[in-house]
């Protein structure tokens, strides 16, 4: 009976350490090299409005997603730290064109676009809102605060 | 079901669709899923006893029932709003019914299957299916995953 015990506690343990190393990489920004001109570039088209600050979010939701809420009030806060970034949310039932071209596998999903609406990274899963700062921080270095 | 503003163009805001069920407390599924866990963790321990059998069975019954009616109509969603909810502060959110739901019904097919196995003549079915239920019902449980 001990053994199983152990072996049981054991299971949960590598279970849980499975999720911890899976959860890891939630709101971590990654993003192509800038030297790379190949990243996509979203359009009035796919977006529904014009891309006209220097930094944009995208945010990627769907009707099933628990952590859409979160990630959205995390993103408007930090949006509304700077003029010089947008938010601009896409529902992905109505965008299934868009998901497929960027290989949109989860949401939600959040790209960060520059002001040519060329994707510069991109994230999924629950964010901190210290981790959507460093992508702008990365993408924007001279970002002023109104 | 007719609507008399069938014209309307559909948003992309993120608000649900007229057909998205009411919402539910997201902590009742996540106690329900730590009950299960807890059931799931013995009839493991049971190893292959005809003890560990008979709780496989009560597992897939109480998978069933969540299945069908959701976490939220299950005997753990009942405990759940009996004795542990009215202890507790107003929930911050409210979560769609339907993942969780769909989440006891992954269950029902883990343990289904172990139970039927075991009935055949596979009796280490009931200990590895107790065992898959389990890692999920504690993730669910623990980490709300």
């Amino acid at each position: 009976m001990i053994e199983q015990a152990l072996v049981l506690v054991a299971l949960l343990a590598v279970s849980s350490l499975g999720y911890w190393l899976s959860q890891r990489r939630n709101g971590r920004f990654h993003g192509p090299a800038e030297e790379r001109g190949s990243s996509p570039r979203l359009t009035v088209a796919d977006l529904g409005r014009e891309v006209d600050r220097p930094a944009t979010f995208v945010l990627v939701t769907s009707q099933v997603c628990s952590t859409c809420p979160q990630v959205r009030r995390v993103l408007r806060s930090v949006v509304a730290e700077s003029a010089e970034v947008d938010l601009v949310e896409v529902a992905a039932e109505e965008h299934m064109d868009l998901v497929r071209r960027l290989d949109i596998l989860r949401t939600p999903t959040v790209l960060l676009l520059d002001g040519s609406g060329t994707i510069r990274s991109r994230t999924s899963g629950p964010m901190r809102p210290d981790q959507a700062r460093a992508a702008l921080a990365a993408l924007l270095p001279t970002l002023t605060r109104s | 079901m007719t609507d008399a503003t069938t014209d309307r163009t559909p948003s992309a805001a993120a608000a649900s669709t007229p057909d998205a069920p009411a919402g539910i407390d997201p902590r009742g599924p996540r106690f329900g899923a730590a009950l299960t866990a807890v059931l799931l963790a013995v009839t493991v321990l049971l190893g292959t006893t005809p003890a560990a059998t008979v709780l496989l069975a009560l597992v897939v019954a109480l998978f069933a029932i969540g299945a069908a009616r959701g976490a939220q109509g299950s005997l753990q969603g009942l405990i759940f709003r009996r004795f542990v909810r009215p202890r507790l502060a107003p929930p911050a959110e409210l979560e769609d019914p339907r993942p969780p739901q769909f989440a006891q019904l992954v269950g029902l097919i883990i343990t289904g299957l172990g139970l039927l196995l075991v009935l055949v003549g596979v009796p280490a079915a009931g200990p590895i299916a107790a065992a898959l239920a389990l890692v999920a019902a504690f993730l669910n449980a623990a980490f709300g995953f």
